[in-house]
């Protein structure tokens, strides 16, 4: 089973100021996992912290079974690039770029992929399970808000990585798109993905298979 | 990451940089300032320091005005610094000859006979000095010649028509090899200057008054006259041996009797230490140091030489260096300034765009090569097009002046100088860029992937 564990993890800012007080927690694949609280409770930490983008004070990460947390960072954005995509609350698109092409960016790095033309038909496929192919020659100037954040999920599914570690993904969304969003967050998890969502959206809870609440920097699950 | 996808991912970004455009034309004006201004100032810089070796370029005219030149004081002179030569003017010094008739081996040449008889035509003569070597361009030099024959300028022009400077239709020297000048001295009389010490006062000047005698000087090579000296393109020269032999026959047939001294004109032939010297300096630059140094010794010497580089292209050389420089220098300060500006305010800007990148797996390496690639991008756009308009302006440059006057056959630009200059504007294209990018580094490497969480 494919697993994104923290064992006893804590996080201290500038020595006082502690976002992540001895966390131990597990995605699994397969699993929808919601971590909710209020700002500055320490979940976006959390998935940092998961997500391999930040490093803990103490405690440990394993990345299915492997511990990580003393590798390089050249070694983690390896691991990064093959076993964790990430959907933000920015979307992040670069404008220059049209929509196919944004989910190419993950890719270009990535030498499994021998040419682009295989990229191209790996993004187009992406496109097409987020329901955006009439908009795949579009610049993300073109898209509503919701369009974006859907091709930012697929570009995060570029690589076709075990886990999705999304932060507040409707952060910048209207109520309609939110849940589109999390349906299709849903569908991963679905389709045997792990995925890990932090938000303040209480719509999250009708998608999650399981949730945990972050409050001042302790993990509890409800 | 493999080249292509780092071409790919630069070549859409490098369109979002608001500062592209500023940037594009200042590389214009970067590869236009190193190609274009640099070229001149190196072929006018190449022509001038080519001359300063030449031996004309190099002498210096000693006259008796206020001492005879006796062995003890030429001596004195040969003992200077820098002084590799001191020769008497055995020849002459620059005469007037009227052209009376071009022949070659079938006759005369009728096309030349219709345009001097039209036109009126006249050479300088000049003889050698001492050890002068006049190299040539085409045919044989003096040293291979017998007496009375003349070596010509690579672009002739004998006539006396020259109204129109700047459109001159000068012929080509090589096309007379071989052919034959009849001339005759002109008016049959030269002023020189002469010193009688005879008696230990001062001397006076002389009207010197030789016959106006006819000689044949054979066509047998051409000398490239460089645009950089003051010469002109009707100067002949001849041996120093001819040139001996046509002041003598002149004299002698203008009644001197050049075996006695009863005449100032004869005692001045007979008298070496009367006569006319040349200071053969090693080297250009150290003219004005011996002619102090000759000062020194109470003679009077010219401070520059006759045929020397004209003053004008020395200021042009030096205006055109100081323009150079400045033209180098501000652009490139100018561009190093955007380039770093531009490049810190666009890591601020993509921030979020770079923490992404970073967070889905790209290395520093993969970032800073792909915002290398995009600035090279831009850089390289300007440099093909300050390239272009550089060589159009070049080209339109030696075209005017390759149909215009002599002296402008100076600025006519080499190719191979311009191309170098032009590459070494290339590389600035690419060097800078990188440099401002590495100068930018610490930035990029400071942004975290976490940077990407940020909503920006």
């Amino acid at each position: 089973m494919k697993t994104i564990e923290l064992k006893n993890v804590s996080k201290l800012y500038n020595k006082d100021v502690c976002a992540l007080n001895n966390v131990s927690f597990t995605v699994n694949q397969g699993e929808f996992v919601a971590v909710m609280g209020q700002s500055g409770s320490g979940k976006s930490t959390l998935l940092q912290i998961a997500g391999l983008l930040d490093s803990c004070t103490s405690g440990e990460v394993l990345i299915n079974g492997e511990n990580v947390s003393e590798l390089d960072k050249n070694k983690l954005a390896d691991i990064r690039m093959k076993t964790l995509g990430f959907v933000f609350q920015s979307f992040h698109l670069n404008s220059h770029l049209k929509l196919y092409e944004n989910i190419m960016v993950p890719m270009l790095i990535n030498n499994e992929f021998k040419n682009r033309a295989e990229m191209k038909k790996r993004a187009e496929e992406l496109v097409e399970t987020v329901g955006l192919s009439h908009r795949i020659d579009h610049y993300p100037s073109e898209l509503s808000g919701g369009e974006q954040q859907r091709a930012a999920i697929a570009r995060a599914m570029a690589n076709d990585p075990d886990f999705i570690l999304a932060d507040e993904p409707t952060g910048n969304l209207d109520s309609k798109n939110e849940i589109m969003i999390f349906e299709e967050l849903k569908k991963l998890s679905d389709s045997g993905k792990g995925v890990l969502v932090v938000s303040h959206n209480e719509a999250v809870m009708d998608f999650a298979d399981r949730i945990c609440i972050m409050k001042d920097g302790v993990l509890s699950e409800k | 990451m493999k080249l292509t996808n780092i071409r790919f991912f630069a070549t859409a970004n490098s369109k979002g940089n608001s500062k592209n455009s500023i940037i594009k034309v200042l590389m214009i004006l970067l590869v236009t300032s190193v190609s274009l201004i640099p070229s001149f100032t190196l072929t006018v810089a190449s022509a001038v320091n080519e001359y300063k070796n030449d031996f004309r370029a190099r002498c210096l005219e000693l006259d008796p005005w206020l001492k005879e030149l006796t062995d003890d004081i030429l001596d004195s002179v040969r003992n200077i610094n820098h002084v590799q030569e001191v020769d008497m003017l055995k020849g002459m010094r620059s005469q007037l000859f009227s052209i009376n008739q071009v022949t070659d081996n079938n006759g005369i040449c009728e096309e030349w006979q219709k345009e001097i008889e039209e036109r009126n035509a006249a050479v300088q003569a000049l003889s050698l000095i001492g050890s002068e070597k006049m190299s040539v361009i085409a045919g044989k030099d003096l040293d291979e010649s017998p007496s009375f024959c003349c070596i010509i300028p690579s672009l002739f022009y004998p006539f006396e028509d020259t109204e129109n400077y700047n459109n001159l239709e000068y012929i080509d020297g090589e096309s007379l090899i071989g052919k034959t000048l009849t001339v005759t001295a002109n008016d049959g009389e030269y002023y020189e200057t002469l010193y009688n010490y005879f008696d230990g006062e001062q001397g006076g000047n002389e009207w010197i008054r030789p016959a106006a005698l006819e000689y044949k000087l054979k066509i047998v090579g051409v000398y490239y006259a460089s645009p950089t000296a003051n010469g002109y393109f009707d100067s002949i020269y001849v041996s120093e041996e001819t040139g001996r032999l046509i002041q003598e026959t002149e004299l002698e047939a203008g009644g001197y009797d050049l075996n006695s001294d009863e005449t100032l004109v004869e005692k001045w032939w007979n008298t070496p230490s009367l006569r006319t010297h040349y200071v053969i300096v090693d080297d250009y630059d150290n003219i004005p140091y011996v002619y102090n140094e000759i000062s020194k010794l109470g003679l009077v010497c010219a401070d520059n030489p006759e045929l020397g580089i004209k003053e004008s292209v020395l200021i042009i050389s030096k205006i055109l260096s100081v323009a150079s420089v400045i033209l180098l220098i501000a652009p490139s300060v100018l561009l190093v300034i955007v380039l770093i500006q531009s490049t810190v305010s666009n890591l601020k800007k993509r921030r979020g765009e770079i923490g992404l990148m970073k967070a889905v797996g790209y290395s520093d390496k993969n970032i800073f090569f792909c915002l290398c690639y995009e600035q090279l991008i831009v850089t390289l756009k300007g440099f093909f097009v300050g390239g272009i308009i550089s060589l159009i302006l070049i080209a339109i440059s030696n075209f005017y002046n390759n149909h215009s006057s002599y002296v402008n056959r100076l600025y006519i630009v080499d190719w191979s100088g311009f191309l170098t200059l032009l590459s070494i504007s290339l590389a600035v294209s690419v060097v800078i860029p990188v440099v401002c990018q590495l100068i930018a580094l610490k930035r990029l490497t400071k942004i975290e992937p976490k940077d990407a969480m940020n909503n920006m």
